[in-house]
């Protein structure tokens, strides 16, 4: 079972999850590395709590919780064990005086039954989570384990049962199992002392006649008698009414009565309902389960297995010049040239002296042929080449703006920034990328400007 | 090939500097995922990237270098062309790609065009900001000679500068009618699912994959948020729940003061680390202002209304209404007159646990004791600040490199406050229910008070 985490790793995950999100994040790397290489979701995420339990104090604080809940439940077990036997001695009380029938059927089976009323109403009604003795039991982890996380860790408990629908179960089971363990200490001791003493029983009623009460044994009596126990007939009753003495056959139809009544009505409801309840809990328990699918650990699996892979093909060769320049070719014309690429705006330059020759503006295939044979032809001593600062400058603007240049005595990129009133966006950025990319690949000289008149300026300059 | 276990192979391809890398960290929500800058040829070598489905790799999105000198390539592969006469498109590029410009002059293309030819479709990303150019227009020709539907990525759409309806008209007269727009840096919220329904378009025979992985997005978008809620929702609880006992000495009182400012300001960090590690954002994308937490941010109030409806509705049970209707009128009217007796009585008398708590807090305050808690206004405060985190985190892309500053915003509304909400009202009687308190304590009852919370936002 791989994909299974056991309940100690998923309440550990529970305890980490709460954690991280109530005092936030925990320092995982180290961990997070770790469990990256288990094979599964399940494992990783495991893995992960594992690690990080030691290294937190978490773990320690799990620990300390789950022997509180043992601790708790032995004592609570212990305890109804108690009450059980103390409410069987009260019952029959000592021996001297007859037992009253229905008073010791009151004290061995009101406050179970009334409880579990109490506690079938809220499983119907929907409210309240397992009975007042779960309740108990919750106070007493509380009570014994304590400590720094302790509460982190307690929480999450209950928060995995809560979450996997099985809270109500599981303190449930707890409820039942304790008025389960008081039911049989009742009849055990019940038991064991009306075997080796000797006790009379006897009924009394001011207000109601004796059928009434005739009928009340025979209904309470009827589903033991299933079970092989006695109902004293109508004559026992009768007799019994009067505080005389009964024969000892009438003694034992009555104990054999009570115990019936005792093992029917408070033994086995409860030993069902404790056997229901823990079918419930095993089948919350896959649920415990943390939620793979939840954005919290969608986020850790995230952060553990990368999407990313690693590239692919030979990196590109470092030192390979990524713009081969033609040779550059000797100058001996007087012109001076202007050149654009990608231009929005007018061409020519409005104002453009008449001594500066201009090439076709560079914007698509048969352009960039033109511009280049124009330079090429006339080998101006000056060129200017103006690029749009909003463009990126790509290896194919580049590698034109180089060959370009080899066929002009010397080269300034004009860089047309683009217009003040537009919002100020990545454009300053990107004159930064230009200058850097120029300069590393073409060692032209670059000028930001948006006017002509230093550009012509620049033109009509003489080279010594 | 190496199409490992049959998943969908999708090549992201454009011109440099178009935000293709972006794309793929918006995508696969992993903020690591290559390198992003404002600079051509940023990546250089082809890098793929799973899309899970169910935690099963069903797509693989490749980046790959931009594509930086198409007309230079578009003239070489005429060339190419010529001699052998009828080649189509992807013929040409196989000739090209075993040819020795493929590793030289054109080397960055190769990876791109090999790349795509690998794959089953392509997303062309397109920087809408830039105007539509010769150059882009050569290259769509060069892609779509490999013979791959494409599908038009318009990125950049929110911004100011975008061009996006020259954009679509170029692409229509190449014939490429269908495109989706989608702001890597700052992605529309259902941007995801867009794409994948789009994506089915062009690709028929991955329906069933891309259908799945659409309504994966959407589910885990809601999950997300739902769970960014409860968190938020835990932090108001946690914090309006919160008391910190203090002694009315001027000193001893200023100490408490600084305790729980901090308490409350690592309890809001904590819940903002949480919601970033939720959306898979680094921990410093968000500029922390700590919260205008002045003396006056705390206050000091025992008699809490609330508080003692609470301590009437838990006593009930066990002592007669009309006695705890006295006495907490008793309390309202003159505040100490309550006397010790009368209360231990009380609680001799078998009451439940409310006269227990409420004695606690009574007698620590009679030994002048104070109890500091969070103004309404400061939890107001904070309730809104982290709706906005979560809002923003929402629609904020994995490629964004600016961190998230609400503190503007945040001022704004600090005057437009509406009471608190009820959840929040009940927790202000309940300070075991604060986690950063010293006698936090789960109960159903916190968790229902989260859940309305979460409902209410």
């Amino acid at each position: 079972m791989q994909n299974r985490m056991f309940l100690k790793e998923s309440w550990l995950c529970e305890a980490l999850r709460l954690k991280e999100t109530q005092w936030g994040q925990l320092d995982d790397r180290a961990a997070s590395l770790r469990a990256a290489r288990e094979p599964t979701a399940a494992r990783q995420i495991a893995e992960r709590a594992n690690l990080l339990g030691e290294t937190s104090g978490v773990s320690l604080a799990l620990g300390r919780v789950q022997s509180g809940l043992w601790v708790a439940l032995i004592v609570l077990v212990g305890i109804a064990g108690l009450v059980g036997s103390s409410a069987a001695w009260a019952a029959l009380g000592n021996g001297l005086q007859p037992v009253n029938v229905v008073s010791a059927l009151f004290v061995l089976l009101g406050a179970n039954l009334f409880s579990l009323t109490v506690w079938l109403l809220s499983l119907i009604l929907g409210v309240g989570s397992g009975g007042w003795l779960a309740l108990g039991w919750q106070w007493l982890v509380r009570k014994l384990a304590t400590g720094p996380e302790v509460a982190l860790a307690g929480q999450a408990w209950w928060s995995i049962w809560q979450q996997a629908g099985g809270l109500r179960w599981v303190l449930s089971s707890v409820t039942h199992a304790c008025w389960l363990v008081a039911s049989l200490t009742m009849l055990v001791v019940l038991s064991f002392t009306l075997s080796i003493r000797h006790f009379s029983f006897a009924w009394e009623t001011t207000l109601l006649s004796a059928d009434s009460f005739i009928a009340f044994t025979q209904i309470f009596g009827a589903v033991p008698q299933w079970f092989g126990f006695a109902i004293p007939d109508s004559e026992t009753v009768r007799a019994s009414g009067h505080l005389s003495s009964n024969s000892a056959q009438a003694q034992a139809l009555w104990a054999s009565w009570l115990m019936g009544a005792l093992l029917c009505y408070g033994l086995i409801p409860r030993a069902l309902l404790f056997i229901t309840s823990l079918l419930m809990v095993a089948r919350a328990w896959p649920r415990t389960q943390p939620q793979l699918k939840s954005p919290y650990y969608q986020a850790l699996l995230a952060k553990m297995q990368s999407p990313a892979l690693s590239p692919e093909g030979p990196p590109p060769p470092a030192d390979k010049p990524r713009y081969p320049r033609p040779d550059k070719v000797v100058n001996s014309a007087t012109y001076a040239m202007i050149s654009g690429i990608e231009l929005e705006g007018e061409w020519p330059p409005v104002g453009l002296g008449s001594a500066i020759v201009h090439t076709a503006m560079v914007d698509s295939r048969d352009t960039r042929n033109t511009a280049l044979s124009q330079v090429a032809q006339l080998n101006p001593r000056r060129l200017v080449i103006a690029c749009d600062a909003r463009h990126t400058p790509d290896r194919g603007t580049l590698r034109l703006i180089a060959e370009l240049s080899s066929y002009a005595g010397k080269t300034l990129v004009w860089l047309q920034p683009p217009d003040e009133a537009q919002p100020p966006t990545e454009a300053h950025g990107r004159i930064s990328v230009w200058k850097n990319q120029l300069h590393v690949e073409t060692k032209v000289d670059v000028l930001v400007t948006p006017l002509l008149a230093p550009v012509s300026d620049w033109l009509g300059r003489s080279d010594e | 090939m190496n199409n490992r276990s049959g998943a969908l192979q999708i090549a992201v391809v454009g011109h440099t500097n178009t935000g293709k890398t972006s794309l793929l960290r918006t995508l696969t929500r992993d903020v690591n995922f290559g390198e992003v800058a404002d600079a051509p040829g940023t990546t250089q070598q082809v890098q793929g990237a799973q899309v899970k489905l169910e935690g099963n790799p069903v797509m693989m999105l490749f980046d790959t270098p931009g594509i930086e000198d198409s007309m230079g390539l578009l003239d070489y592969l005429e060339q190419l062309a010529r001699p052998g006469g009828r080649l189509d498109g992807p013929e040409r590029l196989e000739l090209f790609l075993r040819g020795p410009e493929a590793s030289g002059r054109y080397e960055q293309e190769a990876r791109v065009l090999s790349k795509l030819l690998d794959c089953q479709a392509g997303l062309y990303v397109i920087d809408v900001r830039e105007p539509v150019l010769a150059k882009h227009k050569d290259e769509l020709v060069i892609l779509a000679s490999c013979g791959r539907p494409l599908l038009p990525i318009l990125n950049f759409v929110a911004s100011s500068a975008s061009r996006a309806a020259q954009w679509r008209e170029t692409l229509s007269r190449l014939g490429l009618h269908t495109c989706v727009e989608f702001d890597s840096v700052s992605p529309p919220l259902d941007g995801e699912e867009t794409l994948f329904r789009t994506l089915s378009i062009v690709l028929p025979s991955h329906q069933a994959t891309l259908a799945g992985l659409q309504l994966q997005s959407a589910n885990q978008k809601v999950a997300r948020r739902a769970a960014g809620r409860t968190l938020i929702a835990g932090l108001l609880i946690d914090l309006a729940a919160l008391r910190t006992p203090s002694s009315t000495a001027p000193e001893l009182l200023e100490q408490a003061i600084v305790l729980q400012q901090t308490v409350v300001r690592q309890r809001e960090q904590a819940c903002v680390q949480a919601l970033l590690m939720l959306f898979q954002f680094k921990e410093d994308d968000y500029l922390t202002h700590p919260i205008p937490l002045t003396a006056g941010g705390l206050s000091v109030d025992v008699f809490n209304p609330e508080a003692l409806k609470d301590i009437a509705t838990h006593t009930g049970g066990g002592l007669g209404a009309g006695m705890i209707a006295g006495a907490v009128a008793d309390v309202l009217s003159a505040g100490l007159t309550l006397g010790t007796g009368m209360l231990i009585g009380a609680v001799a008398g078998g009451a439940a646990l409310g006269v227990g708590r409420f004695g606690t807090r009574m007698l620590s305050h009679m030994r002048g004791f104070r109890e500091l808690t969070v103004t309404d206004e400061i939890l107001q405060f904070v309730r809104l600040r982290q709706a906005q985190l979560l809002e923003a985190l929402e629609r904020r892309g994995h490629a964004s490199n600016a961190k998230i500053d609400l503190e503007e915003k945040t001022t704004k509304i600090k005057d437009s406050l509406i009471p608190l909400p009820k959840p929040l009202m009940s927790a202000r009687a309940h300070p075991e229910w604060s986690a950063v308190g010293d006698r936090f304590q789960d109960s159903p009852a916190r968790q229902k008070a989260i859940l309305a919370l979460v409902e209410l936002s």
